[in-house]
Order: C-alpha cells, then sequence, then structure tokens
C-alpha cells in the first residue's frame, strides 16, 4: 500500500482493498473495547471516513494500518467520555428487559441465555483476552494473521489464546456453564 | 516450528464462541457507502431561492422595524430628554445645587 494515496479511481480502488482487508481487524478492536456491536460498527466506519478524508486532503499515511487502529483506539475512548456525558454513571440502558410479544422457541431461548451468559463473562476478561477471542473466533484467523494484527509473535498468540480460553473456561464454569475444553 | 495452525475449534466452547460472535459481528457495508456524501435534501435552484427569500424577508424586516421606530419617535412621550422648553430644577441632577439663576427659580438642595 502506497503512503501516498494515488490520484482518483485508483484512490477509491486502493482505500476498498484496505477497508477490505482491515475493516474486520478495526471493529474487532472496537468490539473488545465496548462489547457492543453497533457501536464497533460506528467507530470503524468513521476511522474509515477520517482516512478518506486524509487522502481526499493528499495527506500522506506511512502505516494506515496503524493509522486506523491508533484512531480507532481514540474514537472508542472519545465514545466512553461521551456515553458519561449522556448518562452519567451509568451506562444507557433503555431496552433491558424489553421483551418481544410474540413468543419464541425454547431452543432460541436458551441460545440466547447462553449468549448473554457468555456476554457477562467476556466482560470480565481483560481487553486484550477479547481482541483476541474475537479475532480467533469471529474471524477465524490464523495463528500467523492474529500476530501480524496484534504486532506479537506467533508463540505469544499460541501462549495468549491458550490462557484467555482457560480463563474464559474457569469463568463459565464458576457461572454453571458447562463447556469442554 | 511455530506454525500457523491453531486448535480445531469444534469443542463445545468454541462452538459457543463461533456462534456468539456470529449473532454479534454486523453486515459491514461497502466502502463506497462508508465515504459516501449525504445527498442534500435540497436541489440548487430550490436552495437558491431559499437564500433569495430569506434576504427579502430580512429586508422587510428591517423596513417594518425602522417604520416603528419612526412612528415612536413622533410620540414625545417615546423621545428621549426632556421635551423643548422644559426647565425645572430637578430636572438635572447638576441643578440642585446651584445657585439660583436670573429666571430660574431659587434652587434648593434635595432634602
Amino acid at each position: 500500500m502506497n503512503a501516498t494515496p494515488p490520484p482518483g479511481d485508483g484512490r477509491r480502488a486502493d482505500f476498498e482493498a484496505l477497508y477490505q482487508r482491515h475493516s474486520r481487524e478495526v471493529w474487532a478492536l472496537a468490539y473488545a473495547r465496548w462489547m457492543n456491536a453497533d457501536t464497533a460498527l460506528d467507530i470503524t466506519q468513521e476511522a474509515f471516513l477520517r482516512l478518506w478524508k486524509q487522502w481526499e486532503a493528499n495527506e500522506t499515511i506511512r502505516n494506515p494500518r496503524a493509522w486506523l487502529i491508533r484512531v480507532a483506539r481514540n474514537l472508542a475512548e472519545d465514545h466512553v467520555k461521551s456515553a458519561f456525558r449522556r448518562n452519567g454513571t451509568h451506562p444507557p440502558q433503555l431496552m433491558n428487559g424489553v421483551r418481544s410479544e410474540a413468543p419464541a422457541p425454547l431452543e432460541s431461548l436458551e441460545r440466547e441465555e447462553s449468549f448473554a451468559q457468555l456476554h457477562a463473562v467476556l466482560q470480565e476478561l481483560s481487553e486484550s483476552d477479547r481482541h483476541l477471542l474475537t479475532l480467533r473466533y469471529g474471524f477465524e484467523y490464523d495463528a500467523g494473521q492474529i500476530a501480524d494484527a496484534l504486532g506479537i509473535h506467533t508463540t505469544a498468540v499460541h501462549m495468549r489464546l491458550s490462557r484467555a480460553r482457560q480463563r474464559l473456561a474457569e469463568r463459565l464454569t464458576a457461572r454453571g456453564v458447562q463447556t469442554e475444553s | 516450528m511455530t506454525t500457523n495452525w491453531l486448535p480445531p475449534t469444534d469443542d463445545q466452547m468454541g462452538r459457543l464462541l463461533r456462534d456468539y460472535y456470529r449473532s454479534r459481528i454486523p453486515v459491514f457495508p461497502p466502502a463506497a457507502v462508508v465515504v459516501a456524501e449525504p445527498a442534500p435534501t435540497l436541489s440548487a435552484p430550490q436552495r437558491s431561492r431559499l437564500v433569495r427569500s430569506r434576504w427579502v424577508m430580512a429586508v422587510c424586516l428591517a423596513l417594518v422595524l425602522g417604520a416603528l421606530g419612526w412612528l415612536m419617535g413622533q410620540n414625545p412621550a417615546y423621545r428621549s430628554g426632556p421635551p423643548a422648553g422644559f426647565n425645572h430644577p430637578t430636572a438635572s441632577p447638576r441643578t440642585l445645587f446651584t445657585p439660583a439663576t436670573p429666571g430660574w427659580p431659587d434652587s434648593q438642595p434635595a432634602k
């Protein structure tokens, strides 16, 4: 990827390629921070929009991927501050407990219950564990891809993933959610 | 030797995690949608007519306010300062302690 944005159609094609390559990664970072899919998608789109505006202004970005990650992290932190301004110390819970009037199948209910428990346990893990698990199980990255995304060695990926799974299994077991590792 | 191979995720926790993330990962919009400028709500001719009409409204408002001010100015009650020929020793604080001048009644200090 060129550091200087190409003119015209080349710029758009390069941007699309960059988007295809890194949008999931940026989303995983934002989701690990906020554990909210819509917020993560907003942050992802905003980061890429800012990159596009930089290119339109003919600004040179030496490492677009690192730039996107940094911008996404800053946007995630700004989101924290704006949420505090809007809601005080309590997160927005507008739709908590709202249920559809239509009866859901039992299997669907059990599935949602499992996801809710898993979501709560994931929030107890560290952000780096969540990031790792999102890349591995959400986007099925292999060790090399995860190492490249996190800027670590593949050996460290294996070790960290193993520890993250162990911590997750311990917490799930403590909550009574049976899993077999 | 370190490889890219990772243990398969078909174990129960792996399945749970995979299903969980599948339910959370959104549909990513195309790149073109991310950078698209929002469509204007008004066309260019509509915008120019709106701007022109705003200028007309501003001029009319200025004329109305100017006429209202002129009408109010015709009424002596709205004029600032005493009317012509009005001479009262207490009309101006500066006259309260000055000695009486010819044609004026004796001024008395304010009690």
